[in-house]
């Protein structure tokens, strides 16, 4: 029996679509023909191990399969996830498809009913779905969070956050399903707003836990925000965590404070504003927090992927995370106790500090004086920008993006009004110091950052990077090349024009043992709106919001 | 020397912007440049780049006022007031090369959203600081707040009664919906038993043939849940309201009498709400 069952998963037959639990995804590299979660393993490496299509044949890779979305407003952001044959993507504006993941036929759709408000700042994409339980759980751009019946789309249940329209504040990141609840983060950091991570029971939706991402009155951390500067601090968690089964412990970026770029009124070192902190997913309560920057003036999130690590360091067994900042440096910490191991510079122009000492100490910092432009590298948009890296334990190298790029930062006096942009400055983007504007796609020493390779591109490179098995890194640009570098090397070696640019994450899956590699395609984005500051001809480069589907000929 | 200082307030003096434009600037750079919208002086964020395009004044104005449907661009009659917007508007007529500003008065009509009335009165103006209810009302930090299941001139959850229309009820009224929510049923509650036998109690939004849908006020936010009558066992009518009693102890009396004040005050347009 339990021979027969394996067979018909191995065969992605829809019939014997299995629900997804926790556990499912605890024990992800059992069912390598699934990506079950939104960076497939709790780790976040977006290491996928199929191998079928590898660097000898990765030339023959064509397209098999396409979906148009119909919505390209902001492009095509989603990580899609494969559950036993069955394929679940978003478009902007809140629309969920569920596909065929062999053929791309479609089973059901989800459009959200479009709200009579939402936040404008944060825009209409969406990052992805989780699943667990029986259900799809997606974030709206009003800040609710709905969950839909996995068989037939149709809605289950709907809570409603905190009111947009007084919140400013949306949920374009993918949930995390951990054990019976689903976590999820918000938008909100460039808003008079006070963050937060909420965690819901997954079959009633009741709240299990809010995580205040700014420390209430009497909470530790509270006397780090001078007056009411707590209420409107921004603080956003819009991004997904990662997950260590074995600690019991949740790891989220936490974002900028806010006002970005004017600190006056905000004094203190801001807990926990640019920091990770781990969090009992059973309660919500902090277990330990590392801030990376106190008192950010830059608008440098600490929001994106927290990779986890099992790694040797200095002789010793370490459970490490590795989390690239938005100012372009990348952070490692030991992830049972937060404490600091290293930090390395992702991106050649860097100027808002002079470096970081062995403590984890910036030294030398360059704050941006009120009403007086001062020249700040890299740009808002990041060292680099959201789309993830990947870690693939054939190599043992971390692969990211990075982007040379800078700006003036004029900051100004602002006052908070809640739930109104609260950014107190203003900034334009400027061609780098050193060498000229633009994009890399490197592999670096996890720990260290040596680098081993990159790969360099005229502009940003703003989609995910997927690691694979068959020692393939794969991602896309923004003139809508798809393309397969040698892991070990950083040779290209197959590209596709899909006729739009990047901005999504690529992944793999199998069905009836035939792998696939799918990729949303379809340029926007905010960064994507900033280029034409420097590269005015991206001005036009042209929306879309397709899912591309590639596999080696049968 | 007073004519010379009347000409520079006009902004008529050559080489002198005039004060529409000096005033847009500002209020581009607070509410279009800023983020990822239009960019600084409108070299393009998110939204598209300004600079260097021709646009119609009039064009202009209806898009600032109004925004544009299905599309990021927000309305902005909320949020500034008609000056600022014709200000604004003169301002990115700069940035388009398409002709120095207009007077800021000019036009201004079109673009005058609707004013809002003054605020009423409390009958009893000492009892209550409406504004101070207004901050309680909608306190992110608390929970419990009302507005996670209350609207109030537009703002708030769907799950109870809307509380904007109170301003006619008495002071002794509301106080008594407030600290004793049990006297006085607004909405009909309901209890479902469901074939996996929760129990699910809360009220009713929507109902058809097939489906029922719930808001579940076991907990804060409320749930609304969608429950298919074939999973449904047994269903019956509450005798008492969902709202969670204890407010009499989470509020003093004076933070009730705020609350009392505020909403029984009239309407405050969003943009004048700090």
């Amino acid at each position: 029996m339990t021979r027969m069952l394996y067979a018909l998963v191995l065969g992605g037959c829809l019939a014997a679509q299995q629900e997804v639990t926790s556990g499912r995804i605890v024990a992800a590299d059992k069912e390598p023909h699934n990506w079950l979660s939104y960076a497939r393993t709790y780790d976040s490496q977006r290491y996928s191990p199929l191998e079928q299509v590898n660097r000898a044949n990765v030339r023959r890779l064509v397209p098999v399969w396409s979906f148009q979305t119909g919505d390209v407003q902001g492009g095509m952001q989603c990580n899609p996830l494969v559950a036993d044959g069955v394929m679940y993507i978003t478009s902007s504006w809140n629309k969920v498809f569920a596909l065929d993941a062999a053929t791309g036929k479609k089973l059901w759709h989800y459009f959200y009913e479009k709200p009579k408000k939402i936040a404008e700042l944060f825009g209409p994409w969406n990052r992805g779905v989780a699943l667990g339980y029986g259900l799809v759980f997606m974030g709206t751009l009003d800040n609710h969070l709905v969950a839909l019946d996995a068989k037939t789309g149709r809605e289950v249940w709907n809570v409603n956050i905190e009111d947009v329209a007084q919140c400013g504040c949306n949920i374009t990141g993918a949930p995390l399903v951990v054990k019976d609840k689903v976590i999820v983060g918000v938008t909100g950091g460039d808003a008079a707003h006070r963050g937060y991570i909420n965690a819901f029971d997954v079959k009633t939706g009741k709240q299990a836990w809010r995580f205040w991402t700014i420390p209430g009155p009497g909470e530790p951390g509270h006397e780090t925000w001078s007056g009411d500067s707590w209420k409107y601090g921004g603080g956003s968690s819009w991004m997904t965590g990662s997950y260590d089964p074995d600690l019991n412990l949740v790891y989220w970026g936490v974002g900028n404070p806010a006002a970005d770029f004017y600190g006056d009124s905000r004094k203190g070192a801001n807990l926990y504003t640019d920091s990770i902190v781990a969090l009992d997913p059973d309660t919500g309560k902090l277990k330990w927090y590392h801030q990376q920057i106190p008192h950010d003036v830059w608008d440098w999130d600490t929001a994106y992927e927290s990779v986890l690590l099992n790694l040797d360091y200095r002789g010793q067994k370490r459970k490490l995370l590795l989390n690239v900042n938005k100012g372009g440096y990348v952070y490692v910490n030991d992830r049972t106790d937060g404490k600091f191991v290293s930090a390395w510079p992702l991106v050649e122009n860097l100027n808002w500090i002079k470096g970081i000492d062995e403590e984890g100490n910036l030294v030398g910092r360059n704050e941006p004086p009120v009403g007086q432009p001062v020249l700040i590298c890299p740009s808002i948009g990041g060292g680099r920008s959201w789309n993830h890296g990947a870690f693939s334990p054939k190599t043992g190298w971390f692969y990211t993006t990075g982007i040379e790029w800078c700006q003036t930062v004029t900051a100004r006096k602002e006052e908070p009004k809640e739930g109104q942009p609260f950014f107190g400055g203003e900034f334009v983007l400027k061609a780098p110091l050193k060498g000229k504007a633009g994009g890399h796609l490197g592999a670096y020493d996890p720990i260290t950052g040596k680098q081993q390779w990159i790969y360099r591109y005229k502009y940003p490179l703003l989609a995910s990077v997927l690691a694979t098995g068959g020692g393939l890194i794969l991602t896309g640009d923004p003139e809508g090349d798809f393309f397969a570098l040698d892991a070990a090397s950083g040779k290209k070696l197959w590209s596709f024009a899909t006729g739009s640019g990047l901005r999504g994450s690529p992944i793999s899956y199998a069905v009836k043992g035939r792998q696939y590699i799918a990729t949303p395609t379809g340029w926007g984005s905010a960064v994507a709106g900033l280029m034409p500051q420097l590269w005015p001809e991206t001005e036009h480069f042209q929306s879309g919001s397709t899912l591309f589907v590639f596999a080696l000929p049968e | 020397m007073r004519l010379l200082g009347a000409l520079v307030a006009a902004g008529l003096v050559w080489g002198q912007e005039p004060a529409a434009v000096v005033r847009g600037r500002t209020v581009f750079s607070s509410s279009c440049g800023i983020g990822y919208c239009h960019g600084k002086d409108g070299g393009a964020g998110r939204g598209p780049r300004l600079a260097g395009k021709k646009f119609d004044r009039e064009y202009l104005l209806k898009v600032v006022t109004q925004g544009v449907n299905n599309s990021l661009m927000p309305a902005f009659k909320d949020q500034l007031s008609a000056a600022d917007i014709s200000a604004v508007v003169a301002y990115i007529l700069t940035l388009s090369g398409s002709g120095a500003a207009e007077p800021a008065a000019t036009g201004a009509e079109a673009a005058q959203p609707a004013e809002p009335s003054g605020p009423d009165k409390p009958i009893d103006p000492d009892a209550g600081s409406p504004a101070a209810g207004r901050a309680l009302f909608f306190d992110a930090s608390n929970p419990k707040r009302c507005s996670a299941c209350h609207a109030c001139q537009g703002r708030g959850g769907e799950a109870g009664p809307d509380l904007t229309s109170q301003a006619g009820r008495s002071p002794r009224e509301i106080l008594r919906d407030i600290v004793e929510p049990e006297a006085r049923l607004a909405m009909e509650p309901l209890t479902l038993v469901t074939r996996s036998g929760e129990r699910i109690t809360g009220l009713k939004k929507t109902e058809n043939g097939e489906l029922l849908r719930i808001w579940d006020t076991a907990g804060l936010p409320p749930v609304l849940r969608t429950i298919y009558k074939d999973q449904i066992t047994s269903r019956a009518t509450e005798r008492k309201s969902p709202m969670p009693a204890g407010y009499g102890r989470l509020y003093t009396r004076r933070q009730l009498l705020d609350l009392v004040a505020f909403l029984k005050s009239a309407p405050v347009a969003p943009g004048e709400i700090e």
